[in-house]
């Protein structure tokens, strides 16, 4: 039995596909933790970009990053259920492939930003224009998070 | 004891199945089935896959084996059509267009078993 096979035999699996209420179930809650999370990012990275400067960065920065962080955690989880239903398809799906590469870029991007604009981010707090590193993060941010939702609405196409 | 011969049954019925699901996995809208090539097959069901995101059953027709994809199964039950009535062996009725990429493929518009037919849109 190959890993794909044990994986569509599991219980968990069967049920997924199965049982007819389970699966919009998780579909939905995938794609509220979607919005949540490409809503929370937007924000952030539309006042990086320099709109709203008013708004403290490092303030903003505290209060969504948490929300972030959750809707991440939650669509992970609810993401996992639904590969788990249709592994052995979706292994050898390249959109489904090109989505996990995006989502490690965004992650890469968000590590890169935190660990280098952020970081001096007190000088740029409030009122003034935001570095050309930040807004490159953030318009990478955008594009990548906006290309994630793509590739999984697209995964279904090919 | 399992005998050769079984497990080699086993791992065919359940290849069979996974190939039957990869049908069934993507879960999208009509764009890709031709609406100008209106088609209706009659056969007996050969498998019958009852998963979401869409039911899939294979279709034995006088000339060809057809894979007819239906509707998920939350809305094939809320439209009377359960499980048991899609099972291997029975006649079934459907009408759907063929797909444009895949020569055995089609999805259904409405399926009909047993007198009894349902919209499957």
């Amino acid at each position: 039995m190959t890993v794909a096979e044990a994986l569509h035999g599991m219980p968990l699996a069967v049920a997924l596909r199965g049982v007819p209420w389970l699966y919009p179930t998780i579909e939905t809650l995938h794609i509220a933790c979607i919005a949540l999370l490409f809503g929370s990012i937007a924000v952030v990275d539309l006042r990086l970009l320099g709109v709203s400067r008013a708004l403290p960065v490092r303030g903003l920065s505290r209060h969504v990053l948490p929300l972030t962080m959750l809707a991440f955690l939650g669509a992970v989880a609810t993401g996992s259920l639904l590969f788990l239903a249709h592994a052995a398809d979706l292994v050898g799906n390249r959109v489904f492939i090109i989505k996990l590469g995006l989502i490690t870029l965004a992650g890469v991007n968000a590590a890169i930003f935190h660990t280098g604009p952020y970081a001096r981010a007190a000088d740029w707090d409030t009122g003034a224009a935001p570095p050309a590193a930040a807004r490159l993060c953030a318009a990478l941010s955008l594009a990548v998070w906006l290309a994630v939702i793509a590739c999984g609405r697209w995964i279904a196409y090919v | 004891m399992i005998t050769l011969q079984t497990s080699m049954r086993n791992l065919a019925t359940g290849a069979a199945a996974m190939a039957l699901a990869a049908a069934a996995w993507a879960h999208h809208g009509w764009g890709d089935y031709d609406d100008g090539k209106a088609m209706t097959l009659e056969g007996a069901v050969l498998e019958s896959t009852y998963e979401n995101p869409h039911t899939v059953i294979k279709l034995k027709t006088a000339n060809k084996t057809w894979v007819a994809v239906l509707a998920p199964p939350f809305r094939m039950e809320a439209r009377g059509m359960k499980a048991d009535a899609i099972k291997v062996g029975v006649k079934a009725t459907v009408v759907g267009y063929p797909s444009r990429s895949k020569p055995e493929e089609m999805r259904a518009e409405r399926i009909t078993i047993d007198g009894k037919t349902v919209e499957l849109r």
